[in-house]
């Protein structure tokens, strides 16, 4: 039908469906999303259900039982002091989940509100900029080493050294999409109607850099574990008894030609988890917008 | 308005360009869908044929595929493209790369983008001698180039040839573009793919008058993509009106202007700003609706949705063939025989 | 461009302020003091533990020693090492040439195979060879380099026995005693940065492929050779030279744990052992060299950068 300028109709689509279908729909065209989410969540179930169900000692020793092979008995075997490798993985993995989930939650809520301040505001900008240029300075895992020597090596300190870290590239993304979109027609729009600053900025422009910030927060979990399995293997993360899989693999060095069983287990779950983290990062990238290149890590 | 078409008619022999049955395909989740579906056109030597249609009616990927150029997954299948009397379907990859940029040339829409920022304007210019007259000296080439800069109008051309593309301006950039598709001296058919669409308005006069003076000197066949009906007025000799991947009119320009016969046809002149309508008192008439999706057609006529002649049962039953309604006009309509006289409200107000 | 290097080289020097001035900083809020650190468990009487702090300046204050520290600092001197009694700068060279044979080695491996793959990926998009560059690219970037380097000497060293497990020998013993050692960390601190450099690559080259004026190059008749080699790689390499500046960046992050599993005698092992110990001097200078060593290549790239981008090089 030929009608005058106004009447642009808008049809319902008639594929639209419920939200959790779509989303469902989304995660299959996905399948990277779906693998990784899969894999991780095992993972999760896994450190969360097994020392339940099983009876977990990792710090169990017993001196007749050292050094033993994978066997029936003993399903990844014991180490040096007769300590079950699996319970300890099991373990390992409550604290490298318990530690990058941390490092996320805290990087996130750093990040977003400081990159919300600088973003919206020209003399926190230009103060919390240059903290964060300045934190970008050094290679990365080096000033983990340097803050981690100063303050001392605990769970929470790792935590914070990895927060250190990865705060400024969150700050970052959070700051360069509310520029772009506080001058946005629907910004001003809002404004013209007498919308409140504070009230554009977290209802309106803020929910635009979840996208981005979630994909980079994943690939932010991937590395923080990363950062503190490298970290509890050089002896600056949370310290032994306490099985980490960063603190294992160092105590198994000095057994790797008798008994390389200690060493090869915790080295695949470290690489299973974030591999698996790296794919949910790709396909929530994938979905959000195509066009996002690779996020770099420091 | 005044015409900047060339004078001389199309030359009578055979034509350049003769498009049967041409399709471009690609695939979906559930087979394949045209893009382009079954177009016949030919273009005579030295004509102006202009090619109008809403974006995403398939008209850009019509010139992909006589350039052989269409993106993948995207294929042309079936159909003939006669250049010359050679059917183009059937030749070599390198043998169709040896026809572009020498004998069938493009000017894109976005001079800026479309020029490699990294490299000098001299050296893209010679390098297109250097694909298509590889026997020519390096003195040579760079002598060409500064031919045809002068002929398209292009001043300090010496010092140009070693700018980037950032240091000229919108219509220096444009006329590179035009001095680009030139430079070898043997183009038979030019296509301009809205050739003036990202220029200042000032400039675009000129460039389409460069381009008309350049056409009527050589007697290049050209094919203009626009969909500004004004730029088509003054500078065609036939238009082809593209819908959804149809042809849906074809006729000499002032009788497509004079008595359009096809709906959609009709839809993009009443669309067009012209004299005497202002906003105040009329509404510009649009086309409501948009385009349908291009994988899911409709079983029956592709305007049948946006149509205000559409009959049911007629209409939607199936897609109407191109008729031949006289010599030299076609038009894909069940009832263009019973459409009322086309009168464009409020035309004679104010001219 | 001229205008452009002084304006870089200039904004150096405010960027080696802030980095030493954080170093002095981090290290400075430690709760135990390095004294502690150094006597261990032995008991001194206060006198001396007062003497030894008077002599390493940490009983005035903290902004007292930053005033004095500072210009020693952005010389390059960092004092005496507390642990080795020698000048730190002298410590610090001695470790120099095998960080930098690791990181150098290893920068050109991730060059020499991440970018090639990536092109080719980002040309055969969709395709097998893309879909295992992703799958291997993925998975080299999961992988923990500590651990890898001991898989590698578990496989190559331990069981094959085709090189040694670790240790370092200069290159003035002979190129294989010096290369064999280098061999096993040189191939796990790449793994990683190949991965890096494969998606870098490829995600460049594609954005650069659908370019108008890579179409254009096509569209004017250029051999397929050119498009991809003149039009589309010299555009994709400024942006991939980029990454190299990065991925040094990454490797000296990296060789500092890869120096400590194989018993490499470089700048790493000895940041991480002066962690432990905590011996300030040593662990300031030597983050400070190896992060003045980053911050120096970064420059090299961002001026090969603005090189290669006629839009920086003629404004």
């Amino acid at each position: 039908m030929m009608k005058s300028a106004d009447a642009t109709e808008v049809l319902p689509s008639p594929h639209a469906r419920s939200g959790l279908w779509t989303l469902w729909s989304m995660m299959r065209s996905e399948p990277m999303l779906l693998g990784g989410g899969a894999v991780l969540l095992l993972l999760v179930l896994a450190a969360v259900l097994i020392p339940v169900v099983m009876a977990i000692d990792p710090l169990s020793i017993n001196v007749t039982q050292k050094l033993l092979p994978p066997s029936p008995e003993h399903w990844l075997g014991t180490d040096e002091f007769g300590r079950e490798v699996f319970d300890r993985l099991v373990i390992g993995a409550h604290l490298s989940l318990r530690v990058g989930f941390a490092a996320t939650a805290l990087t996130a809520l750093v990040g977003i509100t400081l990159g919300a301040l600088s973003g919206q505001y020209r003399l926190a900008d230009s103060i919390i900029g240059r903290f964060s240029d300045a934190l970008m300075i050094f290679p990365g895992f080096v000033l983990a080493i340097m803050i981690l020597a100063a303050i001392g090596p605990s769970e929470f300190n790792v935590v914070l050294a990895v927060v250190v870290l990865y705060v400024p590239r969150v700050i970052r993304t959070v700051r360069a999409s509310i520029i772009e979109y506080r001058s946005a027609d629907f910004v001003q729009a809002a404004r013209a109607v007498g919308v409140g600053d504070m009230r554009l900025l977290v209802v309106h422009i803020l929910p635009k850099s979840f996208g981005p910030v979630m994909v980079q927060l994943t690939f932010g979990f991937a590395w923080a574990i990363l950062v503190e399995a490298g970290l509890s293997f050089l002896g600056l993360g949370p310290p032994p008894p306490d099985p980490s899989w960063g603190n294992m693999i160092s105590a198994a060095r000095e057994f790797i030609r008798t008994a390389p069983w200690i060493m090869i287990a915790p080295g695949l779950m470290i690489t299973a988890t974030v591999l698996s983290l790296n794919l949910i990062g790709d396909g929530l990238r994938d979905l959000l917008d195509p066009r996002l290149q690779s996020q770099v890590n420091p | 308005m005044s015409p900047l078409r060339s004078a001389n008619a199309p030359i009578a022999q055979g034509p350049i360009l003769d498009l049967a049955q041409v399709e471009v395909r690609f695939p979906s989740a559930r087979g394949t869908f045209a893009v382009v579906d079954r177009v016949d056109l030919s273009v005579a030597h030295g004509e102006v044929l202009g090619l109008v249609g809403e974006s995403g009616c398939g008209k850009s990927m019509l010139a992909r595929s006589i350039m052989g150029l269409v993106p993948p997954p995207g294929v042309t299948t079936g159909g003939t493209m006669l250049f010359n009397g050679v059917d183009m379907v059937g030749l070599s990859k390198d043998e169709r790369r040896r026809l572009r940029g020498d004998r069938i040339a493009v000017v894109p829409q976005e001079p800026m983008t479309s020029l490699n920022p990294t490299l000098r304007i001299g050296d893209q210019l010679t390098e297109v001698l250097r694909a298509h007259r590889p026997t020519m000296s390096s003195d040579e080439r760079r002598a060409r180039a500064l031919v045809v800069m002068e002929q398209v109008g292009i001043q300090f051309a010496e010092q140009r040839l070693s700018q980037y593309p950032h240091e000229l301006s919108g219509g220096i950039r444009q006329r590179v573009m035009i001095a680009m598709a030139l430079i070898c001296g043997g183009v038979e058919l030019l296509i301009a793919d809205e050739p003036t669409t990202a220029l200042d308005v000032t400039i675009q006069a000129q460039i389409l008058e460069l381009f008309m003076q350049l056409q009527s000197e050589q007697k290049m066949a050209v094919i203009l993509i626009t969909h500004d009906l004004a730029v088509i007025a003054q500078t065609a000799h036939r238009v082809a009106v593209m819908y959804a991947g149809n042809i849906v009119e074809l006729a000499p320009v002032l009788d497509l202007f004079d008595v359009p016969r096809h709906p959609y046809t009709r839809g993009l002149l009443e669309s067009m700003p012209r004299r005497g309508i202002s906003a105040s008192k009329t509404h510009l008439a649009t086309i409501s609706g948009s385009v349908p999706d291009p994988s899911n057609p409709p079983a029956g006529c592709r305007f049948f949705d946006r149509c205000q002649f559409a009959v049911k049962g007629t209409c939607d039953a199936e897609n109407p063939a191109l008729e031949q309604i006289t010599e030299d006009r076609w038009v894909r309509c069940f009832r263009w025989r019973e459409l009322p006289e086309f009168v464009l409200a409020d035309a004679g107000a104010g001219s | 461009m001229l205008r452009y290097t002084l304006r870089r080289v200039l904004e150096f020097i405010p960027t080696i302020f802030i980095a030493v001035t954080l170093i002095f900083v981090i290290t400075r809020l430690v709760p135990g003091s390095p004294i502690t650190a150094l006597i261990g468990n032995q008991s001194v009487d206060a006198a001396k533990i007062d003497a030894m702090a008077q002599q390493l300046g940490l009983d005035r204050p903290v902004w007292e020693q930053y005033i004095e520290w500072l210009p020693r600092v952005v010389t390059g001197n960092f004092g005496q090492s507390m642990f080795f009694s020698a000048p730190v700068v002298d410590v610090i060279l001695d470790r120099f040439p095998v960080t930098f044979s690791l990181t150098f080695l290893a920068l050109i491996v991730t060059i020499a195979i991440g970018i090639p793959i990536g092109i080719l990926s980002a040309m055969r998009r969709g395709g097998i060879f893309d879909y295992f560059g992703n799958v291997l690219s993925s998975l080299g970037m999961a992988l923990p380099p500590f651990w890898l380097g001991f898989m590698l000497m578990l496989v190559f060293a331990v069981g094959l026995q085709w090189v040694p497990a670790s240790g370092y020998r200069p290159i003035e013993f002979g190129f294989w005693n010096w290369f064999s050692r280098l061999l096993l960390p040189v191939a796990a601190l790449s793994v990683s940065q190949i991965g890096l450099v494969v998606r870098m690559t490829r995600s460049t080259m594609i954005e650069v492929l659908g370019t108008e004026y890579v179409g254009m190059a096509r569209t004017k008749g250029l051999r397929e050779r050119t498009v991809i080699l003149k039009h589309a790689l010299r555009n994709a390499m400024i942006q991939i030279v980029t990454v190299i500046g990065l991925v040094f960046a990454l490797g000296l992050g990296g060789s500092v744990i890869i120096e400590n599993v194989f018993a490499l005698p470089g700048l790493g092992e000895l940041i991480t052992t002066a962690a432990v110990r905590r011996d300030y001097p040593t662990l300031e200078g030597g983050i400070f060299y190896l992060t003045l060593v980053a911050l120096a290549i970064n420059l090299v790239v961002d001026l090969a950068y603005a090189y290669f981008n006629p839009r920086i090089r003629y404004s």
